[in-house]
């Protein structure tokens, strides 16, 4: 009995190597977006440079540091930017594979597959990962190249394991998004708008405390709404490894304890609402519609 | 007995016999064109919204930003490079004129793709007036849009983050855009072109839109850029329509004060609309010739 749960857990496992290895081999069939989505998070964050050396004259805001005891705003940049790229992936790789096999025309017969579902998503998720860490790399040592970054390499791999945790919870909010665009269909607006509302309420470009520094009062629900999103424990725990002088607005301890348990709910409610959605829409016979 | 024909039909019946459509033709497909993109955009009411909140999310960053790196609402820095230090004014003045040199740039070859996917571009070729009164409605619809969403932008920059233009000087700063539309219309025409011929457009307009955004002076005054960017921006007329409308708007310039910035805009204004013209003409020939028009 127990050597068929094995076998069949190892068989599952085969279906998401499969699955990661033709998603693999899809994208770099295109090799121009593959380069494209390489560089060109650089062009976002050089704005983000000349913009903070106009209003301050150099890369140490005394505010900054003020706020995050950090007082280099470049490298502070550097690494919320590259980190921000999981993010971009979960929203826009993980929650948009499914609609993507709408548009290919063969989510149904991926559906009859007799294999566990769960198993589909999380090759598709392991293959964007392991592109978005290839960009994210990238853009750090690009970055890095143009502008310069100061970051402490002894506790590189500290900030692995932390960055580990934020893309297994990351994972769960893929699931979740993949099930509602199952059940809603098209989600351009839904995501680009939470794509924006994310990168205001997490740390990326400034710190956690600029929140309540512009909007007082309200900025604290803000705040706690960004703290929420397992980007910003993440953010909050990796600054605090690599970069010198920088105070987290929560501890280390405190962070990956949290990024545990939100990546076990996240993956729980994702799974949850996966299969609910993919019910649904097999009743329905919706599963295929575009 | 036989009825009288309508005049509305007797001009038709000419245009069929291959008679020209004068201007006035000409002015009413544009007017169409309008009123069909907006009755269209107006069906999907969430991505309407979205535009709105959009662009009020991009300035809010911008400026949560900024005011952490400052940590006041003046900088000095800023104002030792550009005049002023109101770094809220310098952002959503930047932005207001970027909103709308995109929304020109980009209107009109989204809405040519629009019709290749929906398959109606060969039919709208059809028609028996001028492509560019088509290429203008879909850029006026799109401006039109725009303009709305920047009114917004204004109206809630001035209550919530304290927004301090001369808005008496609007008029100047309207006419300002004026002089700067036929350039980017220029430009749109040659990306419309560009898109009859590629088809997919949109790694190449995420590219140049990221492009734009670092070489223009949205955000920052040019002069932080390293010297060989900013060659580059010069050769971009939003460049000057964002330096001009700063000016009247923040500094309080007249229009004689701007001459160094209406001149090159004036260069521009010619030469991208013979540029545009002649990549869109040439490169609807070309699909023509292979029959690729309606290609999907």
């Amino acid at each position: 009995m127990k050597k068929d749960v094995a076998q069949n857990f190892i068989l599952e496992l085969k279906v998401s190597t499969s699955t990661a290895k033709k998603e693999l081999l899809i994208n770099f069939r295109y090799p121009l977006w593959v380069i494209f989505w390489a560089i060109m998070p650089v062009f976002w964050l050089a704005p983000l440079v000349f913009q903070g050396q106009a209003l301050i004259g150099g890369r140490s805001s005394t505010s900054f540091a003020m706020l995050s005891g950090n007082s280099d705003f470049i490298t502070f940049n550097i690494v919320g930017s590259s980190l921000y790229a999981y993010v971009m992936s979960a929203l826009w790789g993980m929650g948009l594979s499914l609609r993507r096999e709408q548009w290919s025309g063969t989510l149904e017969t991926l559906m009859v597959s007799p294999c566990n579902k769960f198993f589909i998503l999380f090759g598709k998720a392991v293959s964007d990962s392991m592109l978005t860490t290839f960009y994210a790399l990238v853009q750090f040592i690009l970055a890095s190249l143009l502008f310069g970054a100061k970051i402490k390499l002894e506790n590189l791999a500290y900030a692995i394991f932390v960055l580990l945790l934020m893309i297994f919870a990351l994972y769960g909010v893929g699931f979740l998004l993949s099930g509602v665009i199952l059940m809603y269909k098209e989600p351009g607006a839904l995501l680009n708008f939470v794509n924006t509302f994310i990168s205001i309420i997490c740390p990326v470009n400034y710190p956690l405390k600029a929140l309540v520094f512009v909007f007082e009062s309200i900025g604290y629900y803000l705040l706690i709404a960004g703290l929420i999103f397992p980007l910003t424990p993440a953010l909050e725990a990796i600054r605090a490894l690599l970069l010198p002088s920088f105070d987290p607005f929560i501890g280390t301890t405190l962070a990956l304890t949290y990024l545990v348990l939100v990546s076990v709910v996240l993956l729980f409610l994702g799974t949850f609402l996966f299969n609910y959605a993919e019910r649904k829409a097999r009743k329905a016979g919706t599963l295929g519609t575009y | 007995m036989l009825k009288e024909k309508p005049e509305k039909l007797v001009r038709l019946e000419l245009i069929k016999r291959g008679k020209k459509m004068d201007a006035v033709d000409e002015l009413k497909v544009v007017l169409a064109v309008v009123k069909k993109e907006l009755k269209l955009y107006l069906r999907y009411p969430v991505w309407v919204l979205f535009d709105a909140l959009m662009p009020l999310l991009w300035v809010l960053s911008s400026i949560i930003y900024s005011k952490a790196l400052v940590g006041s609402s003046y900088s000095t820095y800023l104002a030792s490079l550009a005049n002023t230090g109101d770094y809220v004014s310098f952002i959503v003045v930047g932005m207001i004129v970027s909103s709308f040199a995109f929304s020109t740039l980009w209107g009109m070859s989204y809405a040519l793709r629009g019709e290749q996917w929906s398959g109606t571009l060969e039919t709208t070729f059809l028609a028996p007036c001028s492509r560019f009164s088509i290429l203008l409605g879909k850029a006026f619809s799109s401006m039109l849009t725009t303009s709305l969403w920047v009114i917004l932008q204004l109206i809630l920059s001035t209550l919530v983050f304290n927004l301090r233009i001369n808005f008496i000087n609007l008029p100047i700063a309207l006419f300002l855009l004026l002089i700067a539309l036929p350039s980017f219309l220029g430009i749109g025409f040659s990306l419309a072109g560009i898109v009859l011929e590629f088809k997919e457009h949109n790694a190449f307009v995420n590219f140049l839109t990221a492009l734009f955004s670092l070489l223009l002076p949205i955000s920052y005054p040019l002069v932080v850029l390293p010297p060989f960017l900013r060659y580059f921006s010069y050769l971009l007329p939003p460049t000057y329509a964002i330096e001009g409308m700063r000016n009247v708007l923040i500094l309080d310039s007249s229009l004689g004060d701007l001459i160094n910035l209406i001149l090159p805009l004036l260069f521009f204004d010619v030469f991208w609309l013979l540029f545009g013209s002649i990549v869109f003409l040439m490169e609807e020939k070309r699909v023509m010739k292979k029959g690729a028009l309606g290609y999907y």
